[in-house]
C-alpha cells in the first residue's frame, strides 16, 4: 500500500521537472528575443532602413558640328523610341507580362510590308518560342521532370531538360500574336539592370509613342524617349573626316570597352569609332542626366532625384570652309576624271587625287579632299581620309627644305651655283635634271626644278666637297649626314606627325639605307614619303616665315546654350594657334627660299609659270614629279607622282596648299593634273573670298542706303 | 444531453480563453502575412477561420467519447497511421523536394505526419498503462515500457525522418521523450538516455569533422545546409540563411514595440518565404515587438501550465500520460518554431501551433486538445482527497 502511494506521488514530481523544463525552454526564448529585439534590435532596424542606391544615366543629345561659316553640317535628328529600364530583380514572368502589354500598343514590324513582318517573324529561334511557352505553361512544363530529376538536375539543368521536351505540337500552340509578343520580350531580355535599353527606334509612329506615353503608368521600366540620329547635311562631302558613331547595337566597341566603361559610359552607349566623332568624343557626348533611385531592403524605390542635370553636347565649330570644301571635291574631282579620261591605258594605276587646303599662320584646315576613282564600280568615292593615311614619294616639292638644309649646315651660302648637268658616281646611274640647266644658283634651282643642285647639296653634307664631281667617281660619304639633313626635314614636319587633331595620321615611310644615293634621292624627294598633310605643313611653315604650326580641324567649342534650336551657344573654348617650332634656319635664308618659290610659279622659266604668272593673288610654290614603280605579275612599271604645294598671295599668304597625285603614267602630253587642281584651288579660294566681300560690302551699302533713307 | 451538460460544466475555460487569444493571434498574423501571397488579403483569413472552426468541431467530437475508450482504438489507429505514412513513403505526393502528402479520392490532400503525432501519443500512454497494469517488478516494468516505448515510437520518427521531415520527426521524437519521462521509468534509465543522446550528438560531430564520408550516409546535403544557414545565417544570406536572415532582421527590428500592424518592412517585402506558415512569428515579431512576442508567449505559457495542471490533477496514468504527450508535441513545436526564427535552433518546416496558417496543423492541434479537455472533464474529483 504505501508502495503505491509512494509511486502515486512521483507522477506529480516529474511533471513539476517537465514544467520546470518548459519554464526553461520558455525563458531561453525570452532571453533570445530580448537580445534579438532589445539589445541588437537597433542594429536591425539600421540594416533595414539602409537603401541601396542606385543611378540611372539617359543618354542626351549628341553635339552638333558647323563649319567656319556656321552653317550647319552634322545634326541630330530626332527618332521616338521606346526603351525599357528594368528595375532590379525582375523576373521573367514580369516581362513577359510587360511584352503582352505592350503588344497592345506598338507593332515590331512594319505592317504594310509583308516580307519585313515574315522575316521578322522568321528571326524568332526555337528556343525563345521554348522559353515563351514554358512561361506560359509554367506547371505542365515542370510536370515534364522525371521523378528523380527534380532532385539531381541543378535548376539550369532542369530547365534544359525541360526546353528539350516541348514537342513541335506544344509549339504550334503559338499563335501570331504570341510571336509578336516574343520579339517585344526579346527586346525587353537585352536590357540590364537599370540601364535603359531600346525596345524600338526605327519607325515609331507618333501613334505609337503617344499610347505608350499615355499608359507608362501600367508599364513599369517602359519609358517612351526622343533618341538622336546623326544627319549629314553635306552628304558623303567631308564625311570620311567627321567619321562615324557605334550603333545602339554595336554600343561601346569592343577594342576600347575597358576605356569607356572607366569612363562611365554605359554598354550600349553610342560613340565616335572614327575621324572627329571620335577625337571630339568627351566633347560632343555631352552630360548624361543622372537620376539616383533609393531602393529599400525590399526593392521599392522609395527616393527618385536628379543628381546630375543633363545637357547636350558641346557643338564643334570647324576650320572648314563647307562651302569650299565642296568646291574643291569638285575641283580635285574634274581633274581626275579628266586625267583618266585623257590617258586610260597610261594612267590605268590612276586613281587617287589629293589636297590639303590650311591657313599658314593659324594652321585652320579650309579643305581636305581625297577623290577616289573606284575601277570595279567605276565611281569616284571621297576618300578623304587619304589626306592624312597615305604617304607618297612628292618628288621635287621637298627642295625647299633641301635648299635650307644646305643653308644651315652651311655647305652653300645664299647665291652659290653650280653646273647642272647629269652626275655619274661609280656603280649607280645617271642622275641629272629634267634638262641640263647648265649654271644655276640656289634661286634658279628652285624655280627651275634642279636636282642637280641637290645632290651638290647631298653630297657637301655627306662630305664631299668636289665642284664639278668627278665622273663616275666613288663618293666620300659620311652617314651621318642622312640623320642631318631628316633633322632639318622635321622642322618642317617633314616625317614627324604634324600634330594634327585626327586619331590616326600616317608619318610615312623612312628609307633604311643611309647610303649617298639615297641621300642623293631623298634631296630630291625621291626616297621617304610624306602625307599630303605633311607637306602642307612644310609649305605653311616657309610661307610663315619658319613658323610651324599645328594644323586643326577645330575651330571653336561652343556651349549647347542657344536660345533658338539652330542658334549658336556661346563660346565654350576656342582653339588658338599653336606653333609647334621655329624652324633654325635664319629668316633670311627663309626669305631666300620664298623668292625661290615665288619665281617658280611667277617668273619665265618658272616650272609653274605657264599656270600661275598672271595670277592676281601672286601664288609662289613648288612643282615636283618623282618616280614612282608599281609592280605588276613582278614587271617594274615606271608610273610618276605629280605633285605642287604653295600659297598665296605669296607676300602676305592666307592661303597654303599641297596637292599629291599618285601613279599617273608617264607619258608625253600628261594633263598637268597638279597644276590643274592647284589653280582650280587658289582660283576658287580668291573667287570666294570676292564673292563674299562683295556680298558683304552689298548687305553694307544696302544698311547704309536704309539709313541714308532714315535721314 | 446529460453528456453535454457535463462537459460544458467541466471545461477549462481558462485553456480555452487562451486558445481564443491565439485564434486572434492568428488571424491578425495571417492577415498581416497574406498580403504578399494574394491579392485579396483575406483569402487566407477566411479559410483558417474555417478551420479553427472544423478544428473546434472536431475538439468536441474528441470529448464526446471518454479517454479511456481509447485504449481499445489505440492499436487500429496507430497501425493506420503507420499504414499510411508508409502509403505516404511509396505513393505520396512531392512537392517542394519532400514527399509528405497522399492524395485521397476527391483531391483532399491530407499529411498524415501531422495526424501520426496523436496517433503515437494515444498509442504510447496505452502502451505505458497497459504495462503498468501488469504486476511487474520494477526492474522487468522497467525494460518492458523502456522497449515498448522506444519500438513505438522509432518507427513514425524514421519515416517521417525519411520524407525528408525532420522537424515532425524531432516532434515525435520530443512526443515520445516526454511521454517515456511522464511514464514513471527510473531516473537512472532517464539520465542513461540522455547519456545516450548526447553520446550520439558527439558522435556525429566527430564524425562530421573526422569521416566526413561516413557521415553523408546518414544526412543529405540540404539538411546540412540548414545547419550552416542557422549558424552563420550572414554569410550564407543569399543561400540558405536566406530565410533567417531576413526573419531575424525583421524581428530584430521591431524592437519593443514593433512597427506596427502591416508596417513590417521585412514582412512585407516578400523575402521571408512561408511567412504566412512556418515563418508566422515574423510577422509578431516585426509588427508588434518584443511586448507583443512576449505576449504571445505568455499565452502559450499559460496554455501549457493548465496542461500540467490537468496532468497533475489526473490520477490516472493513461490521463496524465495523454497530457504528457500533448504538452511534449506543444513545447517542442513552440520551441523549435520560435527558436528557428531568432537563431536558437536550425530552421525546419514546422507550424507554430494555432497560429500558423494550415489546415492539417489547426485541425491537429485542436484533437489534442480535445484529449487534454477529455481528460480534464472525466477526471473524477476527490473532494476530501488527501
Amino acid at each position: 500500500m504505501i508502495k503505491k502511494k509512494k509511486k502515486k506521488a512521483q507522477l506529480p514530481f516529474r511533471l513539476n521537472i517537465l514544467f520546470f523544463i518548459v519554464f526553461l525552454m520558455f525563458s531561453v526564448l525570452i532571453i533570445q528575443l530580448g537580445v534579438v529585439q532589445i539589445l541588437n534590435g537597433e542594429k536591425y532596424e539600421e540594416e533595414i532602413n539602409k537603401t541601396v542606391k542606385d543611378t540611372t544615366k539617359i543618354p542626351v543629345p549628341r553635339g552638333k558640328i558647323y563649319d567656319r561659316n556656321h552653317d550647319l553640317v552634322v545634326d541630330n535628328k530626332p527618332l521616338y523610341s521606346i526603351t525599357y529600364t528594368p528595375p532590379k530583380g525582375v523576373q521573367a514572368k514580369d516581362k513577359l507580362e510587360l511584352a503582352q502589354k505592350l503588344s497592345n500598343y506598338i507593332t515590331m514590324y512594319d505592317t504594310t510590308d509583308k516580307k519585313d513582318k515574315k522575316a521578322k517573324l522568321k528571326s524568332i529561334s526555337e528556343r525563345q518560342r521554348k522559353e515563351y511557352w514554358y512561361l506560359l505553361h509554367e506547371e505542365e512544363a515542370v510536370a515534364k521532370l522525371k521523378d528523380g530529376e527534380l532532385e539531381k538536375l541543378s535548376n539550369a539543368e532542369q530547365y534544359k531538360t525541360i526546353l528539350k521536351r516541348i514537342t513541335d505540337e506544344e509549339l504550334a500552340e503559338i499563335t501570331e500574336k504570341d510571336e509578336h509578343i516574343i520579339l517585344i520580350k526579346r527586346e525587353l531580355d537585352k536590357a540590364y539592370s537599370l540601364t535603359p535599353q531600346i525596345v524600338k527606334n526605327e519607325n515609331v509612329t507618333s501613334e505609337e509613342y503617344a499610347k505608350v506615353a499615355e499608359h507608362l503608368d501600367e508599364l513599369p521600366g517602359i519609358n517612351a524617349t526622343t533618341d538622336w540620329n546623326r544627319e549629314y547635311l553635306y552628304d558623303e562631302t567631308f564625311k570620311n573626316i567627321l567619321g562615324n558613331i557605334s550603333t545602339e547595337k554595336i554600343g561601346l566597341p569592343a577594342e576600347k570597352l575597358q576605356y569607356y566603361l572607366a569612363k562611365g559610359y554605359s554598354r550600349n552607349d553610342r560613340v565616335g569609332t572614327s575621324g572627329l566623332e571620335e577625337q571630339y568624343e568627351d566633347v560632343l557626348r555631352g552630360r548624361k542626366e543622372q537620376i539616383q533611385y533609393s531602393t529599400n531592403k525590399n526593392g521599392k524605390i522609395v527616393d527618385t532625384k536628379t543628381v546630375v542635370k543633363g545637357e547636350r553636347g558641346k557643338d564643334l565649330v570647324l576650320t572648314v570652309d563647307m562651302e569650299f570644301q565642296e568646291k574643291v571635291d569638285e575641283v580635285v574631282r574634274k581633274e581626275l576624271k579628266t586625267a583618266i579620261n585623257k590617258f586610260p591605258y597610261q594612267n590605268r594605276f590612276l586613281e587617287d587625287a589629293l589636297a590639303v587646303v590650311l591657313n599658314p599662320q593659324t594652321g585652320e584646315i579650309l579643305a581636305v579632299s581625297g577623290q577616289h576613282y573606284d575601277r570595279d564600280e567605276k565611281k569616284f568615292v571621297d576618300n578623304s581620309y587619304r589626306t592624312l593615311y597615305d604617304a607618297h614619294r612628292p618628288g621635287s616639292t621637298v627642295k625647299g627644305a633641301s635648299v635650307l638644309a644646305g643653308y644651315q649646315s652651311g655647305v652653300i651660302s645664299p647665291g652659290d651655283a653650280f653646273y647642272d648637268r647629269p652626275l655619274k658616281i661609280a656603280g649607280t646611274k645617271k642622275m641629272g635634271s629634267w634638262m641640263n640647266l647648265g649654271y644655276v644658283n640656289d634661286l634658279d634651282a628652285l624655280r627651275r626644278s634642279s636636282n642637280v643642285y641637290m645632290f651638290y647639296i647631298a653630297l657637301r653634307m655627306g662630305g664631299d666637297y668636289r665642284n664639278p664631281f668627278p665622273n663616275n667617281a666613288s663618293v666620300k660619304f659620311n652617314n651621318s649626314a642622312f640623320q642631318e639633313m631628316r633633322n632639318y626635314f622635321y622642322q618642317f614636319g617633314l616625317g614627324v606627325k604634324t600634330g594634327i587633331d585626327f586619331p590616326f595620321e600616317s608619318t610615312g615611310y623612312v628609307g633604311q639605307t643611309p647610303q649617298a644615293g639615297n641621300l642623293l634621292h631623298f634631296a630630291i624627294g625621291q626616297y621617304d614619303t610624306y602625307t599630303p598633310m605633311q607637306l602642307a605643313q612644310y609649305v605653311a611653315t616657309i610661307a610663315n616665315d619658319g613658323y610651324r604650326v599645328r594644323p586643326h580641324f577645330l575651330k571653336e567649342i561652343r556651349n549647347p546654350d542657344g536660345n533658338a534650336e539652330d542658334e549658336l551657344g556661346t563660346i565654350y573654348r576656342s582653339k588658338n594657334t599653336e606653333v609647334l617650332n621655329r624652324v633654325e634656319m635664319d629668316s633670311s635664308y627663309i626669305k631666300r627660299v620664298q623668292e625661290g618659290f615665288r619665281q617658280a610659279l611667277q617668273s619665265p622659266g618658272g616650272t609653274g609659270y605657264s599656270y600661275f604668272a598672271n595670277k592676281d593673288y601672286k601664288p609662289a610654290g613648288k612643282t615636283g614629279t618623282a618616280e614612282n614603280e608599281v609592280f605588276v605579275n613582278g614587271n617594274k612599271i615606271y608610273t610618276e607622282n605629280l605633285s605642287l604645294i604653295g600659297y598665296a598671295p605669296y607676300d602676305e599668304p592666307e592661303i597654303a596648299f599641297a596637292v599629291i597625285v599618285p601613279y599617273l603614267g608617264s607619258v608625253r602630253g600628261q594633263h598637268p593634273i597638279q597644276h590643274k587642281i592647284g589653280e582650280g584651288i587658289l582660283d576658287t579660294y580668291f573667287e570666294l573670298k570676292k564673292e563674299r566681300d562683295q556680298g558683304e560690302e552689298k548687305a553694307k551699302d544696302t544698311k547704309e542706303e536704309e539709313t541714308d533713307s532714315d535721314e | 444531453m446529460n453528456i453535454i451538460q457535463k462537459i460544458i460544466d467541466k471545461l477549462d475555460y481558462v485553456l480555452l480563453f487562451s486558445l481564443l487569444m491565439l485564434f486572434i493571434i492568428s488571424l491578425v498574423s495571417i492577415y498581416s502575412a497574406a498580403g504578399q501571397y494574394s491579392q485579396d488579403p483575406s483569402y487566407y483569413l477566411i479559410r483558417q477561420a474555417i478551420w479553427y472552426g472544423i478544428g473546434f468541431f472536431a475538439m468536441m467530437m474528441v470529448l464526446v467519447l471518454e479517454y479511456e475508450h481509447y485504449r481499445t482504438l489505440a492499436i487500429p489507429l496507430y497501425s493506420v497511421g503507420i499504414i499510411s505514412l508508409l502509403a505516404v513513403h511509396f505513393f505520396g505526393k512531392e512537392s517542394k523536394g519532400a514527399q509528405r502528402w497522399i492524395e485521397l479520392p476527391g483531391g483532399i490532400e491530407l499529411q498524415p505526419s501531422e495526424f501520426m503525432k496523436i496517433l503515437l501519443i494515444i498509442m504510447l500512454a496505452t502502451a505505458i498503462y497497459k504495462i503498468s497494469e501488469k504486476n511487474l517488478t520494477t526492474g522487468r516494468r522497467d525494460l518492458y515500457t523502456l522497449v515498448s516505448v522506444a519500438l513505438l515510437g522509432i518507427v513514425p520518427f524514421y519515416l517521417i525522418f525519411d520524407q525528408p521531415d525532420l522537424g515532425t520527426a524531432l516532434v515525435t521524437a520530443a512526443i515520445t521523450g516526454t511521454v517515456l519521462f511522464i511514464s514513471g521509468i527510473s531516473m537512472n534509465i532517464i539520465l542513461l538516455i540522455i547519456a545516450g543522446v548526447l553520446g550520439i550528438l558527439g558522435l556525429l560531430v566527430w564524425l562530421y569533422i573526422y569521416q566526413p564520408s561516413i557521415f553523408d550516409l546518414f544526412f543529405k546535403e540540404h539538411q546540412m545546409e540548414r545547419i550552416y544557414g542557422w549558424l552563420q545565417p550572414d554569410q550564407y544570406a543569399s543561400s540558405f540563411g536566406y530565410q533567417l536572415s531576413g526573419a531575424r532582421m525583421g524581428i530584430g527590428s521591431g524592437q519593443l514595440f514593433g512597427s506596427g500592424f502591416e508596417q513590417g518592412t521585412m514582412s512585407q517585402s516578400g523575402r521571408v518565404p512561408e511567412i504566412h506558415t512556418d515563418f508566422i512569428f515574423t510577422i509578431i515579431g516585426e509588427e508588434f515587438g518584443f511586448i507583443g512576442a512576449a505576449v504571445l508567449l505568455i499565452v502559450y505559457f499559460i496554455l501549457i501550465y493548465r496542461m500540467i495542471i490537468i496532468a497533475i490533477n489526473c490520477r490516472d496514468k493513461f490521463g496524465t500520460c495523454l497530457v504528457a504527450g500533448v504538452i511534449g508535441l506543444f513545447s517542442f513545436q513552440i520551441f523549435q518554431n520560435i527558436g528557428m526564427t531568432i537563431g536558437l535552433m536550425p530552421i525546419t518546416g514546422i507550424t507554430l501551433p494555432f497560429v500558423s496558417y494550415g489546415g492539417s496543423s489547426i485541425l491537429t492541434n485542436m484533437i489534442a486538445i480535445g484529449i487534454v479537455l477529455n481528460v480534464h472533464v472525466h477526471t473524477k474529483r476527490y473532494m476530501f482527497d488527501d
